[in-house]
């Protein structure tokens, strides 16, 4: 039985074709190089031990200061990084940090697949738009836009009350919870110069 | 009844005629001296009104919720004259469900909330006065759980609550006509009143193209994270968004008109950041949905 399993191996190993072996390589390459993702910081951030801000405080990552990404847990990343006073690591928030050497605009993450990483994907891409005769948006074909009352016919023919929502959300379940807005932050040090008009 | 249907006609018809003239003037004046008994919220006849007096203008309060809905609904036409919905009934149900969940968590909760997925590769989301939520198909393959979609629609669901699209069309200062001849008899059965108001408005699909503030964005921004969190997804779906977004560029396919109608989302990011700072943590048990999502996901691949 078991010669059996291994030579059912050795034979998928022969007799893959040229494609998967190089395609298998493409995914062993772009994996490594997510791996690999590097970034910025945008502002002087507190290094914690753990994703969370209760968690003991390492130390500081500096403004402008460059860093390599270790792993993320939900909106913390595990970043290290080697400054003037050595090599430091732990968690920041993802709030204010830029990427670099991003492949596809895309953040690598456990629900992507690796099909969407090689571009297997690429008919989700914006740039194959034309291929499918999907329209893109354009100011001018908003602005000769004609009512369409069909559409919103059907628009209107989705709409749910609210009872069928809350069976829906019973499902998961998801439980409504009480909570207040947020304030707007008084000063928002830095986050503008963060972005600027041009994004990233 | 036939008389004052024709009337209408004959009113319209002038209008549209009138309109550029009427703009220049005060279309107030223009109004009462063609049909003065034309009911116009804010407009009541002022016999003794002095010529060339300040005009009295429709109160921006007074836009009422039916009528706020009939400009919504005129806009939402024309949004979908440019672009149709994805031809997928499964998809279209699910934005649905989850929308409405999360609007029901707001301060609007009863409000005829319409959410649509539209057919197209840009990556974008849009509201319109009354109810109306759009989020694009590229947007949505984009995103990798219900958290997420919940987070973009609490930003759209938010721009309604606050009324931030129709506060800009009130500036106008003819939204009050406009809405009146949508929410009366003339509109709903007559394609010239609605020809009429629509000239009034603008085109709705090119008001979405314009945009709002910065900081109407930065409230919404706030206020969608809350909602999701509010209707128990967990608070980091919008700021996941906004980070792959942040990681695209103004150059890339579908991002040109996301970049001009919106603050660049590492800003966004920044202002968010600072604003939940760590207050949303203990939310942390919120779900995330994926295999509801996923499935709505295949779908939405599927569909042509």
């Amino acid at each position: 039985m078991h010669r059996e399993k291994a030579k059912i191996k050795q034979g998928w190993t022969r007799r893959a074709p040229a494609g998967a072996r190089v395609l298998a390589a493409v995914l062993l390459a772009f994996t490594a190089r997510a791996w690999a993702e590097s970034g910025t910081a945008t502002r002087e951030l507190t290094l914690y031990e753990e994703p969370r801000a209760e968690s003991r405080a390492m130390g500081k990552l500096a403004k402008d200061a460059k860093f390599e990404l270790v792993k993320r847990e939900r909106f913390w990343a595990l970043v290290s990084s080697s400054g003037p006073a050595g090599a430091q690591r732990g968690w920041v928030q993802s709030f204010y940090l830029t990427w670099a050497d991003t492949p596809t605009g895309n953040a690598p993450s456990a629900s992507r697949g690796l099909a969407e990483i090689v571009g297997l994907g690429a008919r989700r891409n914006g740039n194959v738009t034309a291929t499918l005769g999907v329209r893109g948006l354009d100011e001018e074909q908003l602005k000769s836009a004609r009512f369409n009352a069909e559409e919103l016919n059907k628009l209107e023919g989705y709409g749910v009350q609210a009872p069928v929502a809350a069976r829906f959300a019973a499902e998961v379940p998801l439980e409504a919870l009480k909570l207040e807005y947020l304030a707007a932050p008084a000063a928002s040090v830095g986050a503008g110069a963060a972005g600027g008009e041009g994004g990233r | 009844m036939m008389r004052k249907t024709i009337g209408t006609v004959l009113l319209a018809a002038l209008l549209t005629a009138c309109l550029p003239a009427a703009q220049a003037q005060g279309f107030g004046n223009l109004l009462r001296q063609i049909a003065p008994a034309l009911p116009v919220p804010g407009l009541a006849p002022q016999p003794a009104q002095r010529q060339g007096a300040p005009l009295a203008l429709p109160n921006l309060s007074e836009t009422s919720p039916e009528q706020e809905v009939a400009i919504g609904k005129q806009l939402a036409g024309d949004l979908l004259g440019a672009v149709p919905l994805v031809k997928n009934d499964a998809v279209q149900a699910y934005v649905n469900r989850v929308g409405r969940w999360v609007a029901a968590q707001s301060e609007r909760p009863d409000l005829a909330w319409h959410f649509g997925v539209l057919d197209t590769m840009d990556i974008n989301a849009f509201s319109l006065p009354g109810g109306y939520v759009f989020v694009t198909r590229g947007l949505y393959q984009k995103l990798s759980n219900e958290a997420e979609l919940a987070g973009v629609l609490g930003h759209e669901i938010s721009h309604i609550v606050m009324k931030h699209h129709l506060k800009v069309l009130e500036k106008s200062k003819l939204v009050g006509v406009a809405s009146s001849l949508l929410s009366s008899q003339v509109s709903s059965r007559n394609a010239l009143g609605n020809a009429v108001a629509q000239n009034l408005l603008g085109n709705g699909a090119e008001a979405v193209a314009r945009g709002l503030d910065k900081d109407a964005e930065y409230e919404a921004d706030r206020m969608g994270v809350v909602l999701a969190t509010r209707a128990g997804y967990e608070p980091y779906g919008l700021p996941e968004v906004l980070e792959k977004l942040a990681r695209m560029k103004p150059g890339d396919d579908g991002m040109a008109l996301l970049f001009k109608t919106h603050p660049a989302p590492q800003d966004r990011l920044g202002r968010l950041g600072d604003a939940m700072q760590n207050k949303l943590d203990r939310y942390g048990n919120g779900k995330t949905v994926e295999a509801r999502f996923a499935a709505s996901s295949g779908a939405i691949n599927a569909a042509r």
